[in-house]
């Protein structure tokens, strides 16, 4: 949703690309607050499998979540190039597990269109849009809906 | 002007609540004339700031207050409980203006004008011809009328006003003499001064009278009171002109004359106002800093003493003796100064009990009972957030004692009671924890009615007779209240439950006395704060928990003497001939962690609230100070954690609720029994 609203005050603005496998997603770069090198989370009893568990984030206790969970990927092996894109959703901080980061991109508000309808619902609501960016296709996230705290909450009622 | 505005409301809200607790002060101990003047200067400040804050409708609803008291300061009016009444609610009603004006700046309240005409009636209702409280010389009115702000007859006063001799906010001659004039017209004025030499001269004192001749319909009693209480110390002789005696054309040597009648304000009293002044600073040597401000400093305390417990366990990595030294160093202060921010944090918890007498005289009068609280330990002093918590159970329990404890007066009587019920609101430390005490002389506690109302419930069945400690814990279940009736003060059936809940996530305990006939006592222990505590730290597999340490009772190596099992695999651990099961922590969070033999690992006994359970675990690895930290700041409350802290490696461990762990262990008994039975 704050996405779209930016989209109509600038003529383009940034996003943050990174890689789950070979597909490119894209985060608005407000909501980014900070690259992290991946660090082992402290999993969590009786929380979604998405829920990698929680991390130290200078003294803060924040969730990570697995985006290749969350989206459907299947999981791979840690490695080096593993990091968490630390976002800032509702007023609270989560950590994005992504297999790489790749750059900064700017993204033209004409070349977003809404994405085709791909699978059912359930992961269709996790994109916000489609983006061409030279040669490669940058799939925009939808954070409100991939952090959704829905599941979190049933489990703490 | 932000800033102007937010010490405004922190004044103000301060003021109401030294307001209540005066008001209620007196119902109990009587209308003396220092409490009454103190309400007319509380009104009169809360008056005064309003205006400066532009906000009118309180401005003008604290002036009518102002006026109220004052008549009664005066000894025209009576101090009367239904008076206290009135004026409570006048309070709620600025609280309610204040906090309205806080979201949409200068709001009306539409029940002022109703209130203060209540105040007035309650004052003529009452209205006894007393014998004013110090003789006024020249009241012209009847006593009746000296309440009335004005009497009809327009006169003139000659007026020598000596202002208090330190000059300050509370004290600012300029704006008591345009509060006069607010009254009527100051015809003339003549500034009378004793200007010291420059190098004597004190900005903050005040070296100036005033002679005035001044014409209005007001009382002089107001005057008077405008320009005496105004300000501090301050001090007026005000005479009435005569008629056919023109103010205008009174030679100045009339006022030279009525000051040399009332010489330069004593040396004794000037004196008596310094040495004032100095008490008054020794009493304030404390400074107002905004919470966030002290958050914010604890919150990064808290981070260096995380930061430290690293630097320490990297030690033993460090071959330079000099640099170790440092380190050891470093580590006695930051205990130190830890000590210091979390004494910051501590206050003392008269600050919320003060706000149960006016509960408690409420729930009196509503339930019809007499009921007189006893407070003790004020001054215990206690985490600011911890006691903030603490409020809505200690709430809670008050209410469940007037409501369930206490006895109408009539059936008091009956069993030979006086009328009126106490109860008694006490805190206190010990066995390093805070320990809060609500205790009532009333009925105790039904055991036979609670026994069958847990029948009623199914919880067990009729022919069940639990021991009394056991039918007690019934009233702390969700769902249970023995209310014949539900009123709106208890008994809607949540209440002892949340009041638990609420305790545990303070990681504390509840507990519950009673004697029939005599009375109950409910006990509440917290920590001594919330966000540091000793834990222990528990590995099973490859992930480490925190307990707190409070909740440990014991911890042993497990030997087949003491391990049995029955029902097909259910262990359970012998303790000096007490079975107990022993429960794998893994299993009890549901967690999928790779098991050890039951041998390899130990057993530690944990108890809350009287329940106790075995826990087997993998390792013991040590004993921490941790930083107890919230898992909903970023996330969601998980249950079965009470939150999160930061290990001496930087790595997240969970916080185990020991309450709700217990709860678990037993629901999860329970659901492998129904799912055999079935």
């Amino acid at each position: 949703m704050q996405s779209n609203r930016l989209f109509s005050e600038t003529d383009s603005c940034q996003f943050l690309a990174f890689q789950l496998g070979a597909e490119t997603y894209g985060v608005p770069l407000l909501e980014v607050q900070e690259i992290r090198t991946y660090s082992k989370a402290t999993p969590i009893p009786n929380t979604p499998p998405h829920v990698l568990g929680v991390i130290n984030l200078r003294g803060a206790i924040i969730a990570v979540i697995d985006l290749r969970a969350r989206l459907g990927l299947p999981p791979i092996e840690d490695s080096d190039l593993t990091i968490f894109v630390v976002v800032t959703v509702r007023g609270k901080t989560y950590g994005l597990r992504a297999d790489s980061v790749s750059d900064v991109i700017d993204v033209e508000n004409n070349a977003i269109q809404e994405p085709p309808r791909l699978t059912e619902e359930r992961s269709q609501r996790f994109l916000s849009g489609l983006a061409q960016v030279d040669d490669r296709v940058v799939a925009l996230l939808n954070l409100e809906e991939v952090i959704d705290n829905e599941t979190a909450e049933k489990l703490a009622a | 002007m932000e800033s102007l505005a937010e010490i405004f409301y922190e004044e103000a809200s301060e003021m109401l609540q030294q307001m209540e607790q005066i008001l209620l002060r007196m119902e109990t101990e009587g209308a003396d004339s220092e409490s009454i003047n103190e309400l007319f200067r509380f009104a009169h400040s809360l008056k005064g700031s309003s205006g400066v804050m532009g906000f009118t409708h309180i401005n003008r609803f604290t002036h009518g207050l102002e006026n109220a008291l004052d008549s009664v300061r005066k000894g025209t009016k009576p101090f009367t409980s239904a008076l206290t009444s009135v004026l409570l609610r006048c309070i709620d009603v600025i609280n309610r203006m204040l906090d309205a004006s806080k979201v949409s700046g200068d709001t009306d309240d539409p029940n002022c004008e109703k209130l203060l005409d209540e105040v007035k009636q309650t004052l003529n209702a009452e209205n006894i011809p007393t014998v004013p409280a110090a003789p006024q010389e020249h009241i012209n009115s009847p006593v009746e009328k000296a309440a009335e702000v004005f009497n009809n007859k327009e006169t003139t006063y000659r007026i020598l006003f000596t202002p208090g001799s330190q000059i300050g906010a509370e004290n600012d001659p300029i704006s008591i003499l345009q509060e006069l004039s607010e009254y009527g017209v100051i015809l003339k004025s003549h500034l009378e001064e004793n200007i010291p030499p420059l190098e004597e001269y004190d900005p903050k004192t005040c070296y100036v009278r005033w002679h005035l001749d001044f014409r209005t319909q007001a009382n002089p009693v107001i005057i008077r009171s405008i320009l005496e209480l105004s300000g501090e110390g301050g001090e007026a002789t005000i005479e009435p002109l005569e008629e056919n005696e023109k103010p205008d054309q009174t030679p100045l040597s009339t006022c030279e004359k009525a000051s040399a009648d009332q010489p330069p304000a004593s040396s004794d009293t000037q004196e008596g106002s310094a040495s004032q002044s100095v008490r008054k600073i020794s009493e304030s040597a404390t400074i107002r800093v905004a919470t966030s401000k002290i958050d914010a400093l604890f919150d990064l305390t808290s981070e260096i003493v995380i930061a430290q417990s690293m630097l320490t366990t990297t030690q033993s990595r460090i071959q330079d003796s000099e640099a170790r030294g440092v380190i050891a160093q470093m580590e006695r202060y930051v205990r130190d100064l830890h000590e210091h921010v979390m004494a910051i944090r501590m206050i003392p918890v008269g600050y919320v009990f003060n706000r149960f007498p006016r509960m408690v005289r409420e729930l009196a009068m509503t339930t019809g009972k007499k009921v007189q609280l006893e407070i003790s330990g004020e001054e215990t002093e206690l985490d600011r957030t911890l006691l903030e918590a603490l409020t809505d159970p200690i709430t809670h329990l008050l209410r469940n004692s007037i409501d369930h404890g206490i006895e109408t007066p009539e059936e008091r009587l009956k069993v030979g009671k006086p009328e009126t019920g106490t109860v008694h609101l006490n805190a206190f430390q010990a066995e390093g924890r805070i320990h809060v005490e609500i205790s009532d002389d009333g009925k105790g506690i039904d055991v036979e009615g609670v026994r069958q109302k847990a029948v009623q419930l199914g919880w067990i069945s009729p022919e069940d007779h639990p021991s009394t400690e056991e039918i007690y814990e019934f009233l702390f279940r969700p769902g249970f209240s023995t209310a014949k009736k539900v009123t709106d003060i208890s008994g809607r059936g949540v209440g002892m439950d949340v009041v638990r809940k609420n305790v545990e996530q303070l990681g504390g305990m509840t507990m519950v006395q009673s004697e029939p006939g005599k009375g109950s006592r409910f006990l509440i222990k917290v920590p001594l704060t919330l966000a540091i505590m000793d834990g222990l730290n528990l590995r099973v597999g490859g992930e480490h928990f925190i307990v707190p340490l409070t909740s440990v009772i014991e911890t042993f190596q497990p030997e087949n003497v003491n391990l049995c099992s029955a029902l097909g695999g259910c262990e359970m651990v012998n303790i000096r001939g007490r079975f107990l099961p022993l429960i794998r922590l893994s299993d009890a969070l549901k967690m999928r962690l790779e098991r050890a033999s039951i041998e390899d690992g130990l057993v530690v006994i944990l108890e809350q609230d009287t329940e106790q359970v075995a826990i087997h675990v993998d390792e013991i690895v040590g004993q921490h100070q941790v930083v107890m930290k919230s898992l909903e700041t970023n996330f969601v409350r998980v249950p079965g954690f009470s939150g999160a802290c930061i290990l001496g490696d930087g790595h997240v461990a969970l916080i185990v609720d020991v309450g709700e762990l217990i709860r678990r262990t037993q629901d999860h008994a329970l659901a492998n029994l129904q799912l055999e039975t079935v």
